[in-house]
């Protein structure tokens, strides 16, 4: 029996993406992205229900990164402070989706419950030009959808906004449960 | 080696179970029920240390006379239950935790599938592929 365990060889999971490969051309990319964007437009009458459809995009990509995530990264270990699970968004995710750490991660001065990821000029807004009347629109809620999906998944809840801000920034609420979990915690 | 390897949601339904012998399946579907306080219970643990709950591996639930009943959580609260003999004793915790490691690797593998709905039942056969590996006697 134990020599059967032994042939198994390390499935292709169990190692990290190698660097080069996990590069999508940008162009495509921005292809698929505007048709995305289009595609929501046509279904919606409002700039908000334009953005709530395309966060509810970025669910599907959420909850799929999210297992793969921890599965390659983590090496079978739980995230169970809030403050990690940030910043392996901010570090670990961000990079296996766009290549490099989001700007910058901040906590709101007056509110504990809220987080602040800051990104000057995300990857998904590069090719996008907002029209004048619709000037409140950001095209990267499509990100906050990822964020969302996953913190949700990992059992923090919290609702994610976007905002023009010093570039985008994504509005991270969370539940109150989670802040009072997270004090119960005790450790680094 | 096991002889009944189930995939419970978040929300506590199946998403997947499979047993030999078939026959005897509902007996698995209660142990298997029941095994779901205990992971409850182990993961809900306040003021443990942080470093023994990020683990996902559970370890031994509980043995029954003629069976044990071992648990995995996922960070997204999916859990594995895999029930093996009390008889096979060649059975390490190393060689459970690897069998956790592939169902893991499995799910995950599934779960990418675009075309595969979270929380829907599982009818991948890759998926079921590696199940019935782990099924097998020896």
């Amino acid at each position: 029996m134990a020599s059967i365990l032994q042939r198994q060889k390390s499935s292709i999971l169990d190692r990290p993406l190698s660097k080069g490969k996990a590069e999508v051309n940008l162009s495509t990319f921005a292809l698929l992205f505007s048709e995305m964007v289009q595609y929501c437009q046509s279904r919606v009458y409002t700039v908000p229900e334009l953005q709530n459809k395309l966060t509810e995009m970025g669910h599907h990509v959420g909850v799929r990164m999210l297992d793969i995530l921890f599965l390659r990264e983590r090496t079978f270990k739980r995230e169970v402070k809030l403050l990690n699970m940030l910043l392996f968004i901010k570090t670990n995710l961000w990079k296996t989706l766009f290549g490099k750490e989001a700007d910058k991660l901040e906590h709101a001065n007056d509110d504990e419950r809220t987080y602040y990821i800051i990104e000057k000029e995300p990857l998904l807004n590069k090719f996008i030009s907002v029209p004048k009347d619709k000037s409140s629109l950001n095209c990267a809620s499509f990100m906050a959808g990822i964020i969302e999906a996953v913190l949700n998944g990992c059992n923090f809840p919290a609702k994610v906004t976007t905002h023009w801000h010093k570039g985008t920034t994504f509005m991270i609420k969370f539940d109150e449960s989670v802040i009072a979990r997270d004090k119960t915690v005790d450790g680094r | 080696m096991a002889v009944c390897v189930a995939v419970i949601s978040k929300e506590n339904f199946p998403l997947f179970i499979k047993t030999i012998p078939t026959e005897n399946e509902l007996k698995f579907f209660y142990t298997v029920h029941t095994s779901l306080d205990v992971v409850e219970e182990k993961i809900s643990n306040v003021g443990k240390n942080v470093n023994d709950m990020r683990e996902l591996y559970l370890g031994l639930l509980y043995p029954t006379e003629d069976y044990k009943v071992y648990g995995y959580v996922t960070n997204t609260k999916v859990k594995f239950v895999i029930v093996v003999e009390s008889s096979n004793t060649n059975l390490r915790d190393n060689e459970i935790r690897g069998m956790f490691r592939r169902l893991h690797n499995a799910y995950v593998d599934m779960m990418c599938n675009p075309f595969y709905t979270p929380g829907e039942n599982i009818s991948s056969k890759p998926f079921e592929r590696i199940v019935d590996s782990m099924l097998v006697q020896d």
